[in-house]
C-alpha cells in the first residue's frame, strides 16, 4: 500500500467521522432556513459538507470545527436562496405539486407569527437570533460562526430582541404577552439543542 | 405571559420533525458520492463544455471561476473601472425607448434559458412529486420559458425542454430502472393561463413593484436595501442580485435602469470582467460579485454573482451564480418586450 492511499484513507476516516458527527446538526439547521417539504434539503446539506471535504485540512479540531461548518452552511443557505428567489421572481412556481401543510393550531399560528417576525429582522441579526435560540449557541459561538466580535453579537442581540419585542406586542393576539422584563444578559442558549454537548 | 426566550424557543421550525440520522440511506449515499467525488449538484448543472468555465482574479478579491467566458486579451478591471463602465452604461440605458405596456391588451413579454437537473425515481416521476426511491438517476435539460403578464393578474407560461441528457454519475441508477427512454420521461413542453384571483399573481406584482421603485439612484439604493427584493444573503450581493432584477424586467423605464446602473456604480465589491461571452455566444460586458467571509472561502467556495450586459442597449443578457461547488446557475435572457396578445412574441431588442 502506498502512502498515498495510506494518506487518502486517513483523509476519508476523519471526514466520515466529522461527517457522522456534525451531520444531525447540519441538516437541523438547513432544514430551519429552507421552506418545510422542500426536498433540496440534503442536496444543500450535501453541498456544504462537499466544501467541507475540500477544506478538510483547514477544518479546525472539535469543538470548534462545527461552528466552522456553520460558516459554511450559512453561505450555502444564502446561495441556494439567491438561485430560488431568481427563479421565483420570474414566474410562480406553476409546475410544481402545493407542499401540503396541515392547518395551524392556536399555538402554533402564533409560532408562525414568531418566526415570521424573526424572518424580518436584517440578516446578520436574524442569524443571530436563530444561532441562539435553535442552533442553541453561546454568544461567543454565534461571534465565532458570524465572524463578529462578542461585544458586537451582544449588540446585534440587544437590538433584535428590541424589534421581536416591538413587532409581536403589535402582531400577536391579545391573549399572548410577550414578557418586557427579559434582558438580553439573561439570554441563555436552548438547553434542549445545543450541539456542542457531546461532542468528543 | 410568556418570555420571548420562550417564544423565539418553541417557535423552532425543527420541534416535532424527525431528524434525518447520519446513517440513513439518504446521508450515506450523499457521503460516499462526496468521497469518491462523483458529488452531482442536483439543482444545477455544469455549464455545457462550449463555454468552459474561466479563471478570474482581480487585485483586491479573488474571484477565481467565472462562468462566463473571458475573451483573450481582454484586461479585467476591478474598482473604479468598473464604475466607470457602469456609468457609462447608465447613458446607454437612459437613451433607449421605453417598454411600458400602456395599451389596453397589452402584455408584458419575456423569454430566457436556465438549465435544470430533474432526478426521476425508479418509479418514473420526477423527485418533487413523491418519495425519493432506489433507482434514482438525473436528466439535464435546458429549459426555455417563455412569459406573458399583464398587470392585471392575467398570464401564461410555456415551458419547453431542451436536450435531454443523462448524468453520467447517475447511469447506475438509470440501469436500475430498467433503462427507460431519456427523452420521454417528461412531456416536452407545456402551457399553462393563469387567471386573475383576487390578488394578483407574484409575477404580475413583480412587475408592479419594479414600476413603483423610485428613479432617483439615492432613492432607488434605500428602497432596494430596504426592500423585499434584496433577500437573504449577504449586503453588496444582496444589491447586485436585486438591481440585475430589475435590468431583467420588461416593466423597468428607460430611467429605471439608467438609475440603477449609477447605484451597481456606487456599490462596492463590483468588480469588472471586461468583454465576456454568454452560452448563447453572445459578447458583453461582465461584471461579478462575491459574497462570504474569507475563512470559509477558497477559490472554489466563495458563492458569486455575475451578469452580462449589453453594450449598445444597456439590457440584461445574462445572470449567474456560482455556487459552493463551483457549479454555475445561469439564466440567458432571449427576449424582453411588449406583446400585443397572449399567444404571440413580441418584436423584441434583445
Amino acid at each position: 500500500m502506498t502512502v498515498g492511499v495510506v494518506a487518502s484513507r486517513s483523509k476519508e476516516d476523519q471526514f466520515r467521522s466529522v461527517y457522522t458527527r456534525t451531520f444531525p446538526s447540519i441538516v437541523s439547521y438547513v432544514r430551519r432556513r429552507i421552506t418545510p417539504g422542500d426536498s433540496s434539503e440534503l442536496d444543500v446539506t450535501s453541498e456544504i459538507f462537499a466544501v467541507v471535504w475540500r477544506r478538510l485540512d483547514d477544518l479546525p479540531p472539535p469543538p470548534d470545527d462545527l461552528l466552522w461548518i456553520y460558516g459554511v452552511a450559512r453561505n450555502c443557505v444564502a446561495r441556494f436562496h439567491r438561485d430560488e428567489s431568481r427563479r421565483m421572481r420570474l414566474r410562480t412556481r406553476v409546475t410544481s405539486e402545493p407542499v401540503a401543510r396541515p392547518e395551524p393550531d392556536g399555538a402554533e399560528e402564533t409560532y408562525e407569527v414568531v418566526r415570521e417576525a424573526v424572518a424580518r429582522l436584517p440578516e446578520t441579526d436574524r442569524e443571530a437570533i436563530r444561532l441562539v435560540h435553535w442552533e442553541g449557541l453561546h454568544h461567543e459561538e454565534v461571534a465565532t460562526v458570524l465572524g463578529l466580535t462578542p461585544n458586537a453579537v451582544e449588540l446585534r442581540l440587544r437590538r433584535a430582541r428590541a424589534r421581536l419585542r416591538r413587532d409581536l406586542a403589535a402582531l400577536l393576539p391579545e391573549d399572548v404577552d410577550v414578557d418586557v422584563d427579559v434582558d438580553v444578559d439573561d439570554v441563555k442558549p436552548h438547553p434542549r439543542s445545543h450541539p456542542i454537548e457531546g461532542i468528543e | 405571559m410568556m418570555s420571548l426566550d420562550r417564544l423565539l424557543s418553541n417557535a423552532d421550525p425543527a420541534i416535532g420533525k424527525p431528524a434525518m440520522q447520519p446513517d440513513s440511506p439518504e446521508a450515506q449515499a450523499a457521503l460516499d458520492a462526496i468521497v469518491t467525488g462523483r458529488h452531482p449538484p442536483l439543482r444545477q448543472q455544469q455549464r455545457p463544455r462550449r463555454t468552459l468555465v474561466a479563471m478570474v482574479a482581480v487585485a483586491a478579491v479573488v474571484i477565481a471561476a467565472s462562468i462566463f467566458v473571458v475573451l483573450p486579451g481582454e484586461p479585467m478591471h476591478s474598482g473604479t473601472a468598473a464604475a466607470a463602465t457602469l456609468l457609462r452604461l447608465s447613458d446607454v440605458a437612459s437613451r433607449q425607448p421605453s417598454l411600458l405596456a400602456t395599451r389596453a391588451g397589452q402584455y408584458y413579454y419575456t423569454s430566457y434559458e436556465y438549465p435544470q437537473a430533474v432526478t426521476i425515481n425508479g418509479n418514473g416521476c420526477a423527485v418533487t412529486q413523491c418519495e425519493p426511491a432506489l433507482g434514482a438517476f438525473s436528466v439535464r435539460y435546458l429549459i426555455v420559458e417563455q412569459l406573458w403578464v399583464r398587470l392585471n393578474g392575467v398570464a401564461r407560461i410555456q415551458v419547453e425542454r431542451r436536450d435531454p441528457t443523462l448524468v453520467a454519475s447517475t447511469k447506475s441508477g438509470w440501469i436500475a430502472s430498467g433503462r427507460p427512454s431519456i427523452a420521454h420521461l417528461l412531456p416536452r413542453s407545456f402551457s399553462e393561463v393563469l387567471r386573475p384571483t383576487s390578488q394578483r399573481n407574484s409575477m404580475a406584482q413583480a412587475l408592479l413593484d419594479v414600476e413603483h421603485l423610485p428613479v432617483q439612484p439615492s432613492a432607488l439604493k434605500a428602497a432596494v436595501n430596504a426592500g423585499p427584493l434584496g433577500g437573504p444573503g449577504f449586503a453588496a450581493q444582496n444589491r447586485f442580485d436585486a438591481l440585475a432584477f430589475v435590468l431583467s424586467s420588461a416593466g423597468a423605464s428607460p430611467r429605471l435602469r439608467a438609475a440603477a446602473f449609477k447605484v451597481l456604480a456606487a456599490t462596492p465589491g463590483i468588480e469588472d470582467l471586461g468583454t465576456v461571452r454568454d452560452p448563447l455566444g453572445r459578447h458583453g460586458d461582465g461584471f461579478a460579485v462575491i459574497a462570504g467571509k474569507r475563512y470559509v472561502c477558497d477559490q472554489s467556495s466563495c458563492p458569486a454573482s455575475e451578469i452580462i450586459i449589453d453594450p449598445a442597449t444597456g439590457d440584461l443578457l445574462d445572470e449567474a451564480s456560482l455556487n459552493a461547488h463551483g457549479a454555475p446557475s445561469w439564466t440567458s435572457y432571449l427576449s424582453i418586450g411588449i406583446a400585443n396578445s397572449i399567444r404571440t412574441a413580441p418584436e423584441v431588442r434583445l
